[in-house]
């Protein structure tokens, strides 16, 4: 699996750090990015002694009024990434720059505080102080600026307001919802109008209805005003639905940046797929070229695969689907399906000469609302398929096909 | 690029001045942090100079090869040597295992009791121990003592009649017991605390996977709180050694001799034998030095374990009727520890003369009588009044902002400024109080029988503990809360101020009281350092001790204890209110930071 011709671009950009702003939704091609690290390297030394790589030779811009979502499992390096950029951590490499100022470089020995880099974040934890009304936490950062008592109240009224929390003012932050703790911690993290704002897992602690209103409000005072930021979460429903790009992180290394359909449709690996959505993975022995398709000796059988044409993303980290098919022969490689991307029919046999067609029984079935998600049995192959068809029962003899292009071709790591 | 310019809708004009006024704040900001940072550098220093330089002028100056030869060819001393380490070892023990098993009630079990629980620990601190000793001897002298009266009329109804006794204060017995009284306090509050920050979760997860209290007590809770443990047994070994009231009262007519007496009786012989009190205490450093190495190494590997601070309370173990057993015993913990000895202090002195058979109808308020009159009395509590108070207040504030700073910068400072801080721990108060006289009594200061030189060596003395209870009360604080604040553009100072020391209040105003009863009651420092022309309470009473009769004595301990008890409960109270209307008891929802190297990096 050859990750090393877009990845090595990925995360050495040029020198003028434009990668982030070619991509950027908003169009403003000509301005610096609004976060910019350079091959940020982190290790941490353990209590035995020795040492591990948190982060290893990571590089990632952000533009101006982007938010980028870092994605990946527990122990991957996001949060450690995120306070680096925060000046929390000090990296053991690399340059940092927050709208165009350099606030970390290894190379000049330079290292920015957190109280100088004049960014927001949100913790986790939501960090509120207890011994601090609503308003003197969400003013704080304005009086630590300089910022005049009655001026702070004003501003602090108004971001209140946004958030929807007017009137709690004079309320300590401990009376206050889950939900109403994380506006506020929303509110303190924006008040100041920072240019980049970070947020770590911000909406983990609160229940899932309360998370859906926060993420839609979310997104609407990020559009009206129009911070950059870098959002780490280990939810891809947080990052998909909040964020402009994923960059989705394994062992310290990017593995893929892209918009959240980019990432989604073409994954560049395994990983990537497992980790974004769900997949159905299938072994694959062998393949061979056929045109513009690939055939796959899987456990499923003969297996059609369209080639993927490339995104039309001018990011090269998501341009990666041949390079994975081209390596081959050596039975390292697997076929993955998304579970909606596989239909199904009533009926014993697949037509004759049918590409990807297989007999199968409906083994499993679970009510998800709207859809329905069957598990069926081909033979040892074991599909979960999603489907709009509330009407398979277990043990209904069901043909299964897959359309060539829905049939992801990468390496089995 | 600035922080304003994404914002649509602010005025361009606005804009300009808003992003200067920042500037200018956040450059302020940057030079308040470093002056802040260079403050808390030269107080180290200061710190670390006013130990190095005394003990150095000490060593320099008395110290030689006939002290020592004299010292090693001293019976007593070996004598001192073992009765001390009886006196640490078996108290010791007795006292880990009683307050950790407080601690663990009050914490974790339905057997406690409110404000009760609350005072538990404080109250036998608010009684200055020479105090306690004082009335203790009224209690179970085996002659005259109030108790041992009582019993033997309640033994002489069923048939037993004893001449003396059953109790005898002056005794081997009566010392363990009273070294006990006065070391449980101490693990006590250590231990709660380090229950309190720990993560109630991880014992209901043990509870849930079947095991039952005992098991989870033993395989979960003490491991995890494994470090205060360590801390607390270190502590005790210090305060054990250091103990003088209780030696210098009871060891007197028991005739049991320890360090602490030893030494000052070497230093107040004549000619003084300065150069063997020196030894002696050179080797009392040597053997706390290990044992705080040893401490250090113990504990260092368990420093990960106690994560936790998110203010969950705990769900109680029930106990059931033996609840109110464990109820019963706290109780009477309480009633031996400042109760009892408080009544008869008071009982005493209010009576012309103490005997076994006391005329009620004789009382008297001549014994207070005697000391208002006296100038050279008031004197003395004015003095050590003033002393406790400008005493506990430095060395709280000077730990508070170390703790914090230390915090705030983290890294190799950190332990810098811990070491410093935590030193005087190690050194016997008396040692102490003898390398200041030594090195700053005479030429070229001449501060021998000044307040200037008690005050310090206050401060000094009593710094690690001031330290250990800052240091506690920090780590109450959620890092994150620590984090946001920087994230905002505040300097260390300015977290220091507005976020840290308010968070600290409670535990500081705790330490503030519990420093000035100490102060106020202490005897190391003064009888090596009060002067005449500086009486301090402790001098006053040490010479009533020897002098004065046992009613004035208990006169003397009375208005000390109720003097100390009033202050200490408003000072207590006063925060109570104050943090009352600051914060909801639960302290913040933020979780601690996670070990980095353990999580981060897997």
């Amino acid at each position: 699996m050859s990750l090393g011709g877009p990845k090595t671009q990925a995360n050495h950009p040029p020198p003028d750090g434009g990668t982030g702003s070619v991509d950027d939704p908003r169009g403003s091609r000509a301005t610096r990015p609004a976060i910019d690290m350079r091959r940020i390297s982190k290790r941490f030394q353990r209590v035995s002694g020795s040492t591990t790589v948190a982060i290893d030779e990571v590089s990632l811009s952000v533009a101006p009024g982007e938010l980028v979502a870092v994605v990946g499992p527990s122990g991957c390096g996001k949060t450690t990434l995120l306070r680096c950029l925060a000046g929390l951590e000090r990296p053991d490499e690399g340059e940092i720059h927050i709208d165009g100022k350099a606030v970390f470089d290894s190379a000049r020995r330079k290292f920015t505080p957190p109280e100088r880099r004049e960014i927001g974040m949100m913790f986790q934890s939501y960090a509120l102080w207890p011994h601090m009304t609503v308003a003197q936490n969400v003013g704080y950062p304005l009086r630590c600026r300089g910022v005049s008592g009655r001026q702070t109240a004003a501003r602090v009224s108004a971001i209140l307001a946004t958030v929807g929390l007017a009137g709690l003012e004079n309320e300590p932050p401990n009376r206050l919802s889950g939900g109403q703790q994380q506006r506020v911690a929303l509110a303190r993290s924006l008040v100041a109008e920072p240019s980049v704002v970070l947020f770590d897992e911000p909406l983990s602690n609160v229940d899932a209805r309360v998370r859906e209103e926060l993420r839609l409000e979310l997104v609407q005072i990020h559009t009206k005003l129009g911070f950059s930021g870098l959002y780490v979460t280990h939810d891809q429903e947080d990052a998909m639905e909040v964020c402009d790009r994923l960059v989705v992180l394994k062992g310290g290394r990017i593995e893929q940046i892209g918009t959240p359909a980019e990432v989604y449709r073409a994954p560049r690996t395994t990983y990537v797929a497992e980790f974004v959505g769900m997949v159905n993975r299938v072994g694959v022995s062998a393949a061979a070229y056929e045109g513009s398709s690939v055939l796959l000796t899987s456990d499923l059988g003969r297996l059609v695969a369209a080639e993927q044409p490339a995104t039309d993303a001018a990011d090269p980290a998501t341009d990666t689907t041949t390079g994975a098919a081209s390596g081959s022969a050596d039975g390292e490689l697997t076929a993955l399906i998304r579970p909606e991307h596989v239909r199904l029919a009533a009926g014993q046999a697949p037509p004759e000469g049918a590409a990807n067609s297989w007999p199968g029984t409906v083994a499993f079935s679970l009510f998800r609302g709207s859809w329905m998600q069957y598990l069926v049995r081909i033979g040892d192959v074991e599909l979960s398929v999603l489907s709009a068809d509330h009407s398979l029962r277990p043990g209904t003899a069901v043909v299964v096909s897959v359309a060539p292009e829905h049939v992801m071709v990468r390496s089995a790591r | 690029m600035t922080a304003t310019t994404t914002t649509p809708g602010a005025g361009a004009d606005q804009d300009r001045s808003g992003t200067r006024r920042t500037r200018t704040a956040l450059a302020r900001a940057t030079w308040s942090g470093r002056i802040f940072a260079v403050c808390c550098a030269a107080l180290t220093l200061v710190l670390l100079a006013l130990l190095v330089f005394p003990l150095g002028s000490m060593l320099v100056r008395e110290l030689d090869t006939a002290a020592i030869r004299d010292v090693l060819g001293d019976d007593a001393f070996y004598e001192a040597a073992r009765n001390t380490a009886i006196l640490v070892v078996v108290p010791g023990v007795f006292a880990v295992a009683i307050g950790s098993f407080f601690a663990w009630v009050n914490e974790r079990t339905d057997a406690k009791m409110g404000a009760v629980s609350t005072m538990l620990p404080l109250a036998p601190l608010v009684l200055p121990q020479i105090a306690l000793s004082v009335g203790w001897i009224f209690l179970a002298d085996s002659h005259s003592g109030v108790l041992n009266v009582f019993l033997r009329s309640v033994l002489r109804h069923v048939g037993i009649h004893l001449a003396s006794g059953p109790f005898d204060v002056d005794s081997w017995y009566g010392m363990i017991f009273l070294y006990t009284i006065v070391l449980v306090p101490l693990v006590h509050i250590m231990v709660s605390a380090a229950l309190r920050n720990l993560d109630p979760s991880l014992e209901e997860a043990a509870r849930v996977s079947g095991a039952p209290v005992w098991r989870t007590l033993r395989t979960v809770s003490l491991p995890a709180i494994r470090p205060a443990i360590g801390a607390s047994c270190f502590l005790v070994l210090l305060m054990g050694v250091a103990q003088y009231s209780v030696p210098r009262t009871i060891g007197v007519s028991a005739r049991i001799d320890v360090l602490s007496t030893y030494l000052v009786r070497l230093f107040q012989s004549f000619p003084p034998k300065t150069g063997s009190a020196v030894f002696v205490g050179v080797l009392v450093l040597v053997v706390m030095a290990a044992a705080w190495l040893l401490e250090r190494r113990l504990t260092r590997r368990q420093s990960h374990s106690t994560i936790g601070g998110r203010g969950q309370t705990p769900s109680l173990v029930r106990l059931g009727p033996l609840r109110w057993v464990v109820r019963v015993v706290m109780l009477g913990y309480l009633a031996v520890a400042s109760l009892l000895p408080l009544v008869a202090l008071l009982i005493v002195a209010f009576l012309p003369y103490w005997t076994a058979h006391p005329d009620f109808s004789a009382m008297t308020l001549a014994n207070f009588r005697t000391y208002f009159a006296d100038d050279g009395f008031r004197r003395a509590l004015t003095d050590s009044a003033e002393l406790g108070a400008v005493g506990a207040t430095a060395g709280v504030l000077i730990a508070a902002v170390l703790v914090s700073f230390a915090r705030l910068r983290g890294g190799r400072a950190v332990r810098g400024i811990d070491m410093v801080a935590r030193a005087p721990g190690a050194i016997s108060h008396i040692v102490l109080a003898v390398a200041f006289l030594i090195a700053l009594g005479g030429a070229p200061f001449y501060w021998a029988n000044t307040l200037r030189i008690l005050i310090l060596v206050y401060v000094v003395m009593n710094l690690p503990q001031a330290w250990v209870a800052a240091d506690t009360a920090v780590d109450q604080i959620g890092q994150p809360l620590t984090e946001a604040s920087a994230i905002s553009g505040a300097s260390s100072l300015r977290t220091m101020v507005r976020i840290h020391l308010p968070l600290m209040a409670g535990g500081l105003a705790a330490a503030w009281a519990m420093l000035f009863v100490v102060i106020v009651g202490d005897l190391n420092a003064s009888s090596i350092l009060a002067g005449p022309d500086t009486p301090v309470v402790g001098s006053v009473i040490l010479s009533i001790f020897d002098n004065g009769t046992y009613s004035q004595l208990a006169a003397l301990g009375s208005i000390i204890a109720v003097a100390s008890g009033v202050i200490v409960s408003l000072v207590m109270l006063l925060t109570r209110r104050l943090q009352a209307a600051a914060s909801q008891p639960r302290r913040s929802r933020a979780r601690r930071n996670r070990p980095r190297s353990a999580q981060e990096s897997r």
